[in-house]
């Protein structure tokens, strides 16, 4: 009995000094350009990495001062995942301008209208799938009939019970919002109307590292899950800044306890970009297809991400003068796994935990390497 | 097949050749837009020529420079600081009038956080003074005007069906606002919202009415500009809209280019009856011309009688300068293949007689001109003076009157606009060229200062890339003339890389992305021999360079200095100097061939059995571990051991340095011409003829050498495959050279095979060698 003690003790002691136990997270990517055309690559990509969810970013909502109602922009044009059984979940932006803009009474209409919205999206979207289904099979029975009486079937069953199937893929639906003390309520307000227009669906809204940190302030909201979003942390246009996409230290100012009363899923960065600056001022933003360090004599390094040009260049549109620094801003894989460990001491991860990747960029996913992005999983 | 310019280097002062075009490949070969290859040099400017920007002589339908002429827009902020008080910052008043979309001006008015969403703007200050309540009404009743008609309008409808906002109709009345207005500065400006409004709403009359009562004979202000061009464009006698626009045309920027388009230029007669002056007459005799791509050197002249001092006639000038530079410049500096592809020689001869003729008709309208703009400047002043000395030392030089350019250039005063010192700069530049000992590191300086002041101007406008790829063009040739092939192979390269920064698409894809090992070779391929790249290696190695120096290597230089020996050694190789292209390729890592460029996958076979008897080999194997500093060396030996079995190896590398051979990179970085490095960098297949000393197209060393082995050879095997080789080496002779003139007339050349193939047919048919390699074809060669 004694000895059965002493090895239950053991245990105990063994488990209690690991850090967090790693879990099967569900592993999913943000999709969030206005069109989305997935091919046999994307999915490969995909594939290799083993991912189960997209978030779609469907449109945004913005305060029109002159129709004095919230009205929607940038809408995606076109969906297509190659894979038409891809689990995802339509995203909707909402300015913190419209939550405190809008009345109660406007805020209703506003949850129907995304309600309507993000339907009709979805449902362009089956059709366009279940159609080119249907006209396959009835085509293909078409060719197998023989003699003058042939028949083409009726394609409108088809289409409805195929739609059934694909709508299974959407079961939740993310709203994107930087609310602030003063919008709580109103927001709250919408994503309980929203929740209740969307009865079959989960609700899941997005939490910024501040609303997190200080949720007694910023309150939890009245939805079924929360994505922290763990990236633009800093001021990118400040010439001091370390990395604005984010550090770990900067993440653990803001992870600092494990309070938050809502089950929360995972948004992780997985960008970069080149920031330009002449003198202190903020030039603008460079795509990262330009290899800095290919030609020493134009962009000369100064320090582990910086880079200052030693000659006039133009690159788009941007004409770039000697002496302009580039800062180069990309979190490395030890920072990342450095994060990873700072939210799992936090946060509790499960089985059904998203861990989503901002965004999905061929450029930026070849960039890290598939096995990179899936040991990033592993470690959660 | 497209158009391609193949371009000529004329070693004569006036080098104003376009050196390496952004190519475009259609069906049958690289070519490139017209606007592309067109010579200019000339843009000397005025500061009012911006509102004409469109109109810069191009071969294009319209120029486009990338600049839109803001100058109405500040003088609108103008009036409004000189109205709300004249500590007001013009560029704040330009920043929310015309920077600020109307959804985000409002929803910061609305939340009552104007002055936190525009931080320290002095205008928005200004607004919010209890005193100037009736001004931030007026903004906000603009601004809902505008709003819509935004060109960026991002906002959608909740109706996924419905493409475009629909706007509400709760506009303000705008009779109504002018009306209760008792400043005349705001009446004003919601007349002017009021008019614009009818003028879209098709309200002629109600246009015409606010214009008469609120504009015409009113107090001076931009608005009245705006007001008349609206007003115009309602009027019904066509002559009458022509006349108002031409005056717009004189008075405001932002609807210049809207005037030139509405105008009939078949009413020219009419519109000048509505003339009350000179001025007036030849602004309305101008318009037509803008768009007029025919020379027009006796219009100038009746323009230059009538507005002498009107910068409409400068810009002409500008345009007609232009013109001769595309004209005489191009036909006469790039070989210009119209001429090229008359396949008979009546026609071709006809298409030149006519090329003289037109060149003749050119210059004489060039000296025309200059007379004119002579006599012009004897009465000029101040900026137009400038502009004068520069369009006819431009003149000058088009014509090759170097002194007499100088002149004129020297006239141009140091307070000239900066467009003019620009060009200042460059014909500067062009006279350092012709006259200064381009040697000395004194023009050095002095070039690489011309060169930066034009650098630093493109940053402004980038359609001077075109005068910079071109000044740097003449240079380039000009040090080639001089043999400094280093200076001018990285001149040559900065002139390609301005080229392709004059385009987003090829600065990307070919300068940035594509940037190979042949780019930094190219030219020097081409052009250099072995002390050009010592020359070169130096160079890129010296650790004080000049700033001379340092500019013109500036993203030229390939990182792995190891890219310039093996040029260098090859070169040597192509010059049958084995012992030089050993020592140079020793010097350099023994895996560089294996990493580098295309030599993996083309020098990756054994280089001493002949590429042509592969048709017998089962099994070919691409995995020799090549060494270009292991294959000299073994060359060398086999050269010196001076027997059969050792000729016969060497006229076997020879065969395959050749190419025809497996191990052609040896010789060669593209194995034959009419590529892409062809059209940058000038055609190489005479070039390549003298490679090897003939070996390379001819087969010269490697037919020398079997013909060695098989005189020397006892060994039967030995001397059939000496025989079949010399063979292989006539015919490939015999397909390379194609056509002979016989009579007079170019006809396809007839085989004759030598001793060599019946031998081996016949006294070495009983070898190993001939059961291997005999094949049908042979005995076809033979009957």
């Amino acid at each position: 009995m004694k000895n059965n003690i002493i090895v239950l003790f053991l245990i105990s002691v063994l488990f209690s000094s690991c850090d967090h136990e790693s879990h099967k997270v569900v592993r999913s990517f943000c999709f969030w350009k206005t069109t989305m055309s997935f091919d046999t690559k994307d999915d490969s990509l995909a594939k290799k990495m083993d991912i189960k969810h997209f978030y779609v970013r469907y449109f945004d909502v913005d305060y029109n001062p002159y129709r004095k109602q919230a009205m929607p922009l940038a809408s995606i044009g076109y969906i297509n995942f190659n894979d038409p059984n891809t689990p995802f979940t339509p995203s909707v932006f909402i300015t913190n301008d419209v939550v405190l803009k809008c009345s109660k009474i406007q805020l209703d209409t506003l949850a129907n209208r995304i309600f309507v919205r993000v339907n009709v999206i979805s449902d362009t979207y089956f059709t366009q799938i279940a159609t080119t289904y249907a006209n396959t099979i009835a085509n293909a029975d078409y060719e197998k009939q023989k003699g003058d009486n042939k028949k083409r079937l009726d394609v409108e069953p088809i289409i409805a019970k195929r739609k059934l199937e694909l709508q299974k893929n959407i079961k939740d639906i993310l709203i994107d919002c930087d609310w602030s003390e003063k919008s709580k309520d109103n927001y709250f307000y919408l994503l309980k109307k929203i929740k209740s227009n969307f009865s079959n669906y989960k609700i899941e809204a997005t939490i910024r590292l501040w609303q997190y940190k200080y949720f007694e302030k910023s309150g939890i909201p009245p939805v079924d899950s929360g994505l922290l979003m763990c990236y633009n942390m800093t001021n990118p246009e400040s010439r001091t800044t370390e990395n604005s996409i984010g550090t770990n230290n900067e993440l653990e100012k803001y992870i600092v306890h494990d309070q938050y009363k809502l089950k929360l899923n995972i948004a992780l960065p997985l960008y970069s970009w080149s920031l330009v600056f002449r003198g202190d001022k903020f030039k603008g933003i460079l795509s990262n297809e330009i290899d800095f360090t290919k030609d020493e004599s134009i962009f000369k390094k100064t320090g582990e991400n910086k880079f200052i040009l030693q000659d006039d260049i133009r690159i788009g549109t941007m004409y770039l003068r000697n002496g302009d620094e580039i800062r180069i801003e990309k979190i490395d894989n030890s920072e990342i796994d450095e994060m990873i460990s700072t939210l799992t001491d936090k946060i509790k991860i499960d089985k059904t935990t998203r861990v989503t990747f901002f965004s999905f960029d061929k450029k930026y996913i070849n960039d890290y390497g598939t096995q990179n992005i899936s040991n990033f999983f592993t470690q959660f | 097949m497209e158009l391609k310019t193949f371009l000529i280097f004329l070693r004569n002062f006036s080098l104003l050749i376009l050196l390496a075009m952004p190519a475009t490949i259609f069906s049958c070969g690289w070519s490139e837009s017209y606007e592309t290859s067109r010579l200019a040099l000339f843009r000397s400017s005025l500061p009012s020529f911006e509102k004409l920007d469109k109109y810069i002589y191009s071969s294009d339908l319209y120029m486009n420079t990338g600049r839109i002429s803001d100058r109405d827009q500040k003088l609108n902020c103008k009036e409004w600081v000189a109205k709300l008080d004249e500590k007001i910052n013009v560029n704040d008043v330009y920043t929310i009038l015309y920077l600020t979309e109307s959804a985000v001006f409002q929803n910061a008015l609305d939340s009552n956080i104007l002055e936190e969403k525009f931080k320290h703007n002095s205008f928005i200050y200004a607004l919010k003074l209890p005193k100037n309540k009736a001004f931030l009404k007026y903004i906000e009743i603009a601004k809902r005007f505008e709003f819509g008609s935004e060109i960026d309008n991002k906002w959608e409808n909740w109706d996924i069906t419905i493409q475009n906002v629909i706007l509400d109709d709760d506009y303000p009345n705008l009779d109504k606002e002018i009306a209760k207005q008792t400043d005349p500065f705001l009446k004003q400006r919601y007349a002017f919202l009021n008019l614009r409004s009818s003028f879209y709403e098709r309200n002629p009359s109600k246009v015409k009415d606010l214009y008469e009562n609120y504009f015409a004979n009113k107090s001076k202000t931009i608005l009245a500009e705006w007001a008349k061009y609206y007003m115009s464009l309602g009027l019904i006698n066509e002559a009458e809209i022509n006349y108002n626009l031409s005056k717009v045309l004189e008075n405001s920027d932002d609807k210049a280019n809207a005037c030139v388009q509405h105008f009939n230029d078949s009413l020219v007669t009419q519109t000048l009856a509505f003339a009350k002056n000179d001025i007036e007459k030849g602004i309305i005799k101008s318009i037509p011309l803008l768009c007029n791509p025919a020379p027009t050197i006796e219009n100038l002249k009746e323009i230059a009688t009538l507005i002498p001092d009107n910068d409409l006639f400068y810009f002409l000038v500008q345009r007609e300068i232009n013109k001769l530079e595309d004209w005489i410049f191009t036909p006469k500096y790039s070989n210009n293949s119209r001429s090229d592809n008359y396949e008979d020689e009546k026609s071709k001869a006809e298409y030149d007689k006519a090329k003289l003729e037109n060149e003749q008709k050119d210059l004489k309208e060039l000296q025309d001109l200059k007379s004119l703009l002579n006599n012009v400047q004897l009465k000029s002043k101040g900026q137009q003076k400038d502009f004068l000395s520069s369009a006819i030392a431009q003149l000058c030089f088009i014509n090759d009157e170097v002194e007499e350019g100088s002149k004129f250039t020297k006239l141009i005063s140091a307070n000239a606009n900066p467009s003019i010192l620009i060009q200042k700069n460059v014909q500067l530049a062009l006279i350092s060229l012709k006259k200064d000992d381009l040697k000395s590191d004194e023009t050095k300086e002095k070039l690489y200062n011309y060169f930066n002041e034009i650098e630093d101007a493109v940053a402004d406008d980038s359609t001077l890339f075109k005068s910079m790829y071109s000044l740097y063009g003449i240079a380039s040739e000009d040090y080639y003339v001089i043999k400094d092939i280093t200076t001018a192979g990285l001149l040559f390269m900065k002139s390609n890389a301005k080229q392709n920064n004059n385009s987003d698409y090829y600065y990307n894809k070919y300068y940035y992305n594509n940037k190979y090992f042949y780019s930094y070779v190219g030219y020097f391929d081409r052009n250099a021999q072995s002390k050009d790249v010592d020359d070169l290696i130096n160079l890129a190695q010296k650790l004080n360079k000049t700033n001379f120096e340092r500019y013109i290597c500036s993203g030229n230089i390939a990182k792995d200095i190891n890219i310039y020996r093996d040029l260098k050694g090859t070169i040597a190789f192509r010059n049958n100097d084995l012992e030089m292209a050993q020592k140079t390729f020793a010097e350099m890592p023994k895996d560089f061939w294996k990493k580098t460029y295309e030599f993996k996958n083309y020098l990756n076979e054994n280089p001493f059995f002949p590429k042509a008897l592969n048709y017998a080999v089962s099994n070919r194997k691409f995995n020799y571990n090549f060494n270009k500093a292991d294959f000299v060396k073994e060359m060398i030996r086999l050269k010196n051991s001076k027997t059969a079995t050792d000729y016969l190896k060497l006229a076997n590398a020879y065969y395959n340095v050749s190419c025809y051979g497996n191990a052609w990179m040896m010789t060669s970085y593209e194995l034959s011409g009419g590529s892409y490095n062809d059209y940058i960098y000038g055609d190489s297949v005479e070039n390549q003829k003298k490679y090897g000393l003939g070996n390379y197209y001819y087969l010269t060393l490697a037919k020398d050498y079997y013909q060695k082995a098989l005189q020397l050879s006892k060994n039967k095997e030995q001397k059939a495959v000496c025989n079949l080789m010399i063979f292989e080496c006539e015919y490939y002779n015999f397909s390379t050279l194609g056509y002979e003139e016989v009579n007079g007339i170019q006809v396809p050349r007839k085989f004759k095979p030598g001793r060599d193939i019946y031998d081996f047919n016949s006294i070495y048919a009983d070898t190993k060698v001939f059961a291997k390699y005999n094949c049908p074809l042979i005995e076809q060669f033979i009957n």
